[in-house]
């Protein structure tokens, strides 16, 4: 195995001979742990705590957001009961239902390559996305556009002239940074289970290995647990 | 490294992925969660959805309805006690954490726990300024935080009063680009002005009392058109109060130990 394969751990070991079906069998059969991990599971678990070590980061990342959230609405509980006003629960609700929806599909996607269920698990691998486009749509027809052309930004760029509240633009300030970064996570998460349904179409996830559908979907489950809280905090205040 | 001396009889043959027969590399070891639970999770997290925004719109209801103002911990508490039971819900099945390595919620718990010190320290900090801030108004010199001995604002309006400037002439700068003469836009700014105004007050009632007394102003739309639309202004829409008075400093709950020197007062210290 001199030649460099765009797969370095997809071929079978033991050269040609040891394995003559390897052509006929499906990619995810074929796939070849790394050769440091004693087994295709240590590689699945060493991966997997891995993510989780990321998704440690990430929850802090929030926890900062979170943190100047509850400082300001300590300080300006009348500008948060305010803003909060400005914003219409039913699109923040309806956001919640699609994402917690999502959220299902990509569990459902994770047990679809657990069975080798490879139609189903394409499609609940696109629904999710799906699903992801219309919650970016949604935030971003209904409630980021109509507000900043009325002028309701964040600290320095805020230009509406009817603000109940002399701290709304921090007000903004919290809500743009927190929904927007969340909604950037939105767009991470739809690449990374967009790669998963392209792959997957060629076969490459199934019982002994989805990885890369298993951390894709921990990772989308974050954005939805983040959102869980964004959505109440930002929402339901009065 | 241990070995198997007698392996059974019925042994499948060997297996280089899982050498030592302990089920792995197959998927074996992996918990498949049955699709009835992940449907059932899905519909108690649509079921808590539903309640708290319905909790919200309860609160809001009785706040309204027994004219009775519910403690501020109330809303946060139903809302945040909800969203905990969510969260743990998508974190044991969805994320697989009941079936899971253990290392993966050690990893997880740390965090959470990292973020509660985060959260306490913080509240030691915010809650208790009202010790301090007297303290340190003794130590003030002129012009800090923006604001002089007399009260008065140093250097350019905070965003909330400046915003009225800057959208009178954004709405100018567009009249303009449309063709308008000088004279023309001004006039046509006002209008707009006057529009958007309205439609704003008939939704929230009116806004903060020093926007009022700005847009009043006679290179704005003028004391009559704003006397007009505040004689006609919804009493106790959306907001609360119609017509909020003050900064929300001085409307703000008085919390324990908070002599409210530096935060009350009328002065716009923490506007900056």
């Amino acid at each position: 195995m001199a030649t460099i394969n765009a797969q370095p751990h997809g071929e079978p070991h033991g050269g040609p001979g040891h394995d003559i079906d390897a052509a006929k069998r499906p990619m995810w059969a074929r796939y070849k742990h790394g050769h440091h991990f004693r087994t295709q599971d240590d590689e699945f678990d060493a991966c997997k705590t891995g993510m989780w070590l990321f998704l440690a980061t990430e929850v802090l990342l929030f926890a900062g957001l979170f943190m100047s959230y509850t400082f300001f609405r300590y300080k300006y509980p009348e500008a948060f009961a305010n803003g909060s006003n400005y914003l219409d629960w039913r699109w923040g609700g309806l956001n919640t239902v699609v994402l917690l929806i999502s959220s299902y599909t990509a569990a459902m996607a994770v047990r679809n390559a657990q069975l080798d269920q490879q139609k189903a698990l394409q499609r609940n691998l696109l629904i999710t996305v799906v699903c992801g486009a219309l919650f970016v749509v949604i935030k971003a027809v209904f409630e980021y556009g109509p507000k900043w052309a009325q002028g309701k930004r964040p600290g320095e760029w805020f230009s509406y002239p009817f603000a109940h509240d002399a701290m709304e633009p921090a007000w903004w300030s919290v809500y743009y940074s927190a929904t927007g970064i969340h909604a950037l996570h939105v767009l991470i998460g739809m690449a990374l289970l967009y790669r998963c349904y392209l792959r997957a179409k060629r076969g490459a996830y199934g019982p002994t290995h989805y990885t890369m559908v298993e951390n894709a979907a921990l990772y989308w489950h974050l954005v939805d647990l983040i959102w869980i809280f964004l959505f109440p905090l930002l929402y339901l205040i009065h | 490294m241990a070995h198997h001396a007698h392996p059974p009889a019925n042994a499948p043959a060997f297996d280089e992925v899982d050498p030592h027969g302990e089920g792995f590399g197959h998927g074996h070891g992996h918990h498949i969660t049955p699709a009835i639970v992940l449907q059932l999770i899905l519909a108690v997290l649509l079921f808590f959805t539903a309640l708290t925004v319905g909790l919200a719109q309860g609160e809001k209801w009785i706040s309204a309805a027994f004219d009775v103002t519910l403690p501020h911990w109330v809303n946060v508490v139903v809302a945040m006690s909800i969203a905990t039971i969510k969260s743990t819900l998508v974190l044991l099945y969805f994320m697989h954490l009941r079936h899971d390595n253990p290392i993966n919620s050690i990893i997880f718990g740390f965090t959470i726990l990292a973020f509660a010190i985060f959260l306490c320290f913080t509240f030691i900090d915010i809650g208790n300024r009202g010790y301090l801030d007297p303290v340190k108004v003794q130590h003030r010199w002129n012009g800090y935080m923006g604001v002089s001995d007399d009260g008065t604002v140093q250097g350019e309006a905070p965003p909330f009063l400046a915003a009225v400037d800057k959208r009178f002439a954004e709405l100018k700068r567009r009249a303009m680009a449309g063709g308008a003469s000088e004279e023309a836009a001004l006039a046509q700014a006002r209008k707009d002005l006057e529009a958007e105004f309205r439609y704003s007050v008939k939704g929230h009632g009116l806004p903060h009392e020093d926007l009022v007394k700005r847009l009043a102003s006679k290179d704005l739309l003028g004391p009559e058109v704003v006397a007009d639309i505040r004689a006609h202004a919804p009493h106790g829409h959306g907001h609360g109060p119609a017509a909020p008075t003050g900064t929300s400093v001085d409307r703000a709950r008085p919390k324990k130990g908070d002599t409210g020197v530096l935060r009350g007062g009328g002065t716009p210290t923490d506007t900056h």
